[in-house]
C-alpha cells in the first residue's frame, strides 16, 4: 500500500504522529478502564479519542481505520451512558481494536504487506455494544469476511451495526478520487532554497527566546531604576544603550522565529474540498465551496489545533446546513448552496469565517433537543434569547443529527469544537438566521507561544486573560448591578451582561472591600458573553505562555503560565475553563 | 535490593520532626522559598508555580501530601527541586539538614511503626548515625501525587 495521493507527504506525517499518538493514548485508557473500571471522565476521553480517529483516519481515506474506530465508539459509547458494564470481554475487545489500529496506521507507509482483516473484530464490537459481556461466550465469532469489502458489518445486526453499512457507500465513492493524480501536491517545486526543520526545535528555539524576553525586560528594568536613582554615570548610560539595542535586536529574532514557524491556512484548507465533495455527492446535494485567504499564515501549532474543527464545522454544513436542491428550489434559492470560508489577520488574531446558504439553525428543535436532553428547563428555555438558544449547540451532550453517520453525529462534535479551539485561547461564536445560513467566526492567536494578553490583578496577584476572548473592558458604577434571573448582571447598550467575580471563580477569599465602581472585562465564551469583575488593570501585554507539564497541566481553569516582568508567575486565565465545563449548567443555574 | 552493598547518595530532610532521605538522582536542586503563585481550582497539596530560571514549576507541600499537618513555611524551609517523567516538580519541606550516603545493606524494610507515612511510598528505613532516616521513594510520592492532582481537577470540572 501507499500513502494516498490525496494526501502531500507533509500532512500524511502530521496524521500519522497524531493518530499514532492517540492510539497510544486510546490504548493507556484502556488498561486503566480496566482499574478504575467505568471512571466516568476516562470514558469520555476515550470516545473523544475514538471519535477523533475516526475523523482524522476518514478524512486521509483509510476506510477500515474509520469503520473500526466508528464500531470502538459504538461500544464506548454504551459505556460511557452507563448503559453498560465495564467487563473484561470487552476491555479485550477495545485492546484488539488497538492493536489493529496501530498495524493499520503504519500499513500504507510499507512497501509491503497486506490489511489485516477488520471486519471480524468490528462484527465483534458491535455485537457486544449490542449485547454487552455476557452474550459473548454464546455469540459464534463469524468467518472472516476480510474479502468482501462492500458490506463490512453484520446486517443482522441492530441500529449501530446500520450505520456502519449506511456510511460504505461513501467510502466506497472514495476509491476512484484516491487514485487520480492529486493536482496540488506541493513537493518537487519546493525544492529550492529551503531546509526542513523539526517543529520540536522551533519549539524550543521560541521557549529560549522567550526566556530572553524576560531578561531583557528585567535588564530594562534595571537600567531604568538606576537611572531614577543615580546621577549621571556612563556606564549607566551604556547599560540603557545595551538593553535597548538588545531589546531590537530580540523583537527581531522573535519574529523571525515567528515567520520560520509560519504555514499559510491553506494546508488545512485543502483537505476541504474532497470533504465537501463526497459529503454533497453521498447525500445527494449541489454544494459549491469557496475559499478566500488561505494565503493567510499562522503558526503551525496553531494550524494542528484548526484541522478538526473546521473539518467538522464544514461536514456540519453539508449534513445539516444546506438543504436538498428540490427544497431549496421551493424556497426560491438556486439548487446549489455555498459555503464561503474566508481567513485573514484581524490584528494579532486571525479570523477564520464559515458561512452557508442554507436553512440555519432551526431554533425550535434546538430548544427542543436540549429540553429533552436535559441540558436546560423548559423554564430556562422558554426565558432565552433566541442567539442564546442557538449557543447550545455548543454544549456537550448536544447534537440534532437526528442519524447517526460514520462521520458526523452523536454530539461530541461542536462540543470538541469549542473545547478545541478554547484551549489554544481562541473563540468561536455562531449567527443564524432561519432560511438564510449559518455563520461561524473563529478568532485564534497568531502563534501558541506568544499571544496577547490583557493583564488583571486580584488581591496584588496578576493575572493574565487571554485577548482573543475579550471583547472590551468597562466599568460600572455598583448601583447599575441588578439581579436577572438571580444572577447579577448589567444592561450595556440594551443588551444584559450577566456578571461574575473572579476572586468567586478562583476561591479567593474576599477582601472586603465594598467597591463603588466596578471594573468588569467583557469574555466572549461560545457566543455569549461574560462580565468578569476584576480588582484592578494591568494593561495589554506580550504573554510568553510556558509550558505547564502533567502536574497541573489538566487544571481547565488555567490554560498555562507566564512569567512577568518582576519574575511573578502570572496564571493564564481560561474563564470559560473556569466558568464551568459548559454553557447548560450556566443557563441551569441561571434557571434553578 | 542488589545483594553486593553498595552506598546510595542521598539528601535528607526534615519533615513534621521525622528525618526522610530522598535519593540524590532525583534531586536537581535545593532553593530557598520564593514568591509562589497560586493555581487556580487545584488540590490543596499543590502550592502553586514557582518561578526557576525562566521555567514554570509546580510546587507541592510534602506536608500535606504526605499527611501531615500543613504549616507555615520558616527561614529554615526549603524546596527540593525534583526530576519527574522529564519534568521539574518542586516540594516543599521543612529544612535540608545534610547529604549523605546509605549503604543498602543498612536498609530495613519499612513498617508502620516508624512512620505515618503510607508505606508504599518508603524504600525502607536506615539508621544515619545515632538517627533513623525514612528513604522515600520520590518516584512512588509523585507518581501518586500527580494522579490525584488530576482526579481533583478533572473532579472539580466535573461538579462545575
Amino acid at each position: 500500500m501507499t500513502i494516498p495521493p490525496s494526501v502531500s507527504e507533509e500532512e500524511w506525517e502530521v496524521f500519522l504522529a497524531e493518530t499514532q499518538e492517540q492510539i497510544e493514548g486510546l490504548e493507556t485508557s484502556t488498561l486503566r478502564l480496566e482499574q478504575d473500571d467505568g471512571d466516568p471522565e476516562l470514558l469520555r476521553e476515550m470516545f473523544r479519542l475514538a471519535h477523533t480517529i475516526k475523523g482524522s483516519s476518514a478524512a486521509v481515506g483509510l476506510d477500515s481505520m474509520a469503520r473500526l474506530t466508528h464500531a470502538m465508539e459504538s461500544l464506548l459509547d454504551k459505556l460511557r451512558s452507563g448503559q453498560m458494564e465495564v467487563r473484561p470481554p470487552l476491555v479485550d475487545a477495545l485492546f484488539q481494536g488497538c492493536d489493529l489500529l496501530q498495524r493499520l496506521v503504519v500499513l500504507p507507509t510499507q512497501t509491503s504487506g497486506e490489511e489485516p482483516p477488520v471486519d471480524p473484530l468490528i462484527e465483534r464490537l458491535l455485537r457486544l455494544a449490542e449485547h454487552g459481556g455476557e452474550t459473548v461466550a454464546t455469540a459464534q465469532p463469524v468467518a472472516s469476511r476480510g474479502g468482501d469489502s462492500g458490506r463490512p458489518a453484520a446486517s443482522s445486526s441492530a441500529p449501530t451495526g446500520g450505520t456502519a453499512v449506511a456510511e460504505a457507500p461513501t467510502a466506497v465513492a472514495v476509491q476512484p478520487v484516491a487514485d487520480a493524480p492529486a493536482p496540488d501536491r506541493e513537493l518537487g517545486g519546493a525544492a529550492s532554497a529551503s531546509v526542513r526543520i523539526d517543529v520540536e526545535r522551533l519549539d524550543t528555539l521560541m521557549e529560549l527566546i522567550g526566556e530572553l524576553v524576560i531578561d531583557r525586560a528585567r535588564i530594562e528594568q534595571i537600567a531604568t531604576r538606576w537611572a531614577a536613582s543615580a546621577r549621571t554615570n556612563v556606564l549607566r548610560t551604556q547599560l540603557s544603550d545595551v538593553s535597548l539595542h538588545l531589546r531590537r535586536t530580540l523583537d527581531d529574532l522573535r519574529d523571525e522565529v515567528l515567520k520560520s514557524r509560519m504555514v499559510p491556512v491553506s494546508s488545512v484548507l485543502r483537505r476541504l474540498p474532497r470533504v465537501v465533495r463526497d459529503l454533497a455527492r453521498a447525500s445527494g446535494k449541489q454544494v459549491e465551496l469557496n475559499i478566500d485567504g488561505e494565503e493567510t499564515e499562522l503558526d503551525r501549532s496553531v494550524v494542528d489545533e484548526l484541522a478538526d474543527p473546521l473539518v467538522h464545522l464544514v461536514r456540519n454544513a453539508v449534513d445539516h446546513g444546506i438543504e436538498s436542491p428540490a427544497e431549496r428550489q421551493a424556497q426560491g434559492k438556486p439548487a446549489g448552496g455555498t459555503i464561503h470560508i474566508l481567513a485573514r489577520h484581524d490584528e494579532n488574531q486571525i479570523l477564520i469565517e464559515l458561512k452557508d446558504d442554507g436553512r440555519g439553525v432551526d431554533v425550535d428543535r434546538v430548544r427542543e433537543v436540549a429540553i429533552s436532553r436535559g441540558l436546560v428547563t423548559q423554564d430556562a428555555a422558554n426565558r432565552m434569547s433566541e442567539s442564546d438558544l442557538i449557543d447550545l449547540i455548543f454544549v456537550p451532550g448536544f447534537s440534532t443529527a437526528s442519524s447517526v453517520t460514520a462521520v458526523s453525529g452523536r454530539g461530541v462534535g461542536m462540543d470538541i469544537v469549542r473545547s478545541r479551539i478554547e484551549r489554544v485561547n481562541g473563540s468561536i461564536t455562531v449567527n443564524s438566521l432561519s432560511g438564510e445560513g449559518t455563520h461561524f467566526m473563529i478568532r485564534l492567536p497568531l502563534t501558541l507561544a506568544i499571544i496577547r494578553g490583557l493583564l488583571v490583578t486580584l488581591r496584588d496577584s496578576p493575572y493574565a486573560i487571554p485577548l482573543a476572548t475579550v471583547a472590551e473592558v468597562v466599568r460600572i458604577p455598583r448601583e447599575q448591578v441588578r439581579s436577572v434571573g438571580r444572577r447579577p448582571a448589567i444592561e450595556l447598550r440594551g443588551e444584559v451582561l450577566p456578571l461574575v467575580w473572579l476572586d468567586e471563580l478562583l476561591a479567593v477569599p474576599s477582601d472586603g472591600h465594598e467597591r463603588q465602581s466596578l471594573i468588569a472585562v467583557s469574555v466572549r465564551i461560545g457566543g455569549r458573553r461574560i462580565g468578569v469583575i476584576v480588582d484592578g488593570l494591568g494593561g495589554e501585554q506580550d504573554v510568553v505562555i510556558k509550558p505547564l507539564g502533567s502536574f497541573i497541566g489538566k487544571a481547565r481553569g488555567i490554560a498555562g503560565a507566564t512569567i512577568l516582568v518582576d519574575g511573578r508567575v502570572c496564571p493564564i486565565l481560561n474563564i470559560a475553563g473556569l466558568l464551568t465545563a459548559s454553557t447548560a449548567s450556566l443557563t441551569q443555574s441561571e434557571a434553578s | 535490593m542488589v545483594a553486593p552493598s553498595e552506598d546510595i547518595p542521598v539528601v535528607c530532610f526534615d519533615l513534621a520532626g521525622e528525618m526522610y532521605a530522598a535519593d540524590v538522582d532525583h534531586v536537581r536542586e535545593i532553593i530557598r522559598l520564593p514568591d509562589i503563585s497560586p493555581v487556580p481550582k487545584a488540590p490543596a497539596f499543590i502550592r502553586g508555580m514557582i518561578n526557576l530560571r525562566g521555567k514554570v514549576v509546580p510546587v507541592v507541600d510534602f506536608r500535606r501530601l504526605l499527611g501531615f499537618k500543613p504549616e507555615q513555611p520558616t527561614k529554615r524551609s526549603r524546596i527540593l527541586i525534583m526530576d519527574f517523567n522529564h519534568q521539574l516538580v518542586g516540594a516543599i519541606v521543612d529544612g535540608v539538614s545534610q547529604v549523605t550516603r546509605i549503604m543498602t545493606d543498612a536498609i530495613e524494610p519499612p513498617s508502620n511503626i516508624v512512620s505515618r507515612v503510607d508505606t508504599a511510598y518508603l524504600r525502607g528505613v536506615a539508621t544515619l548515625g545515632d538517627q533513623l532516616a525514612i528513604f522515600l521513594d520520590i518516584d512512588r510520592v509523585l507518581d501518586a501525587a500527580q494522579e490525584k492532582a488530576i482526579a481533583v481537577l478533572n473532579a472539580r470540572q466535573e461538579r462545575a
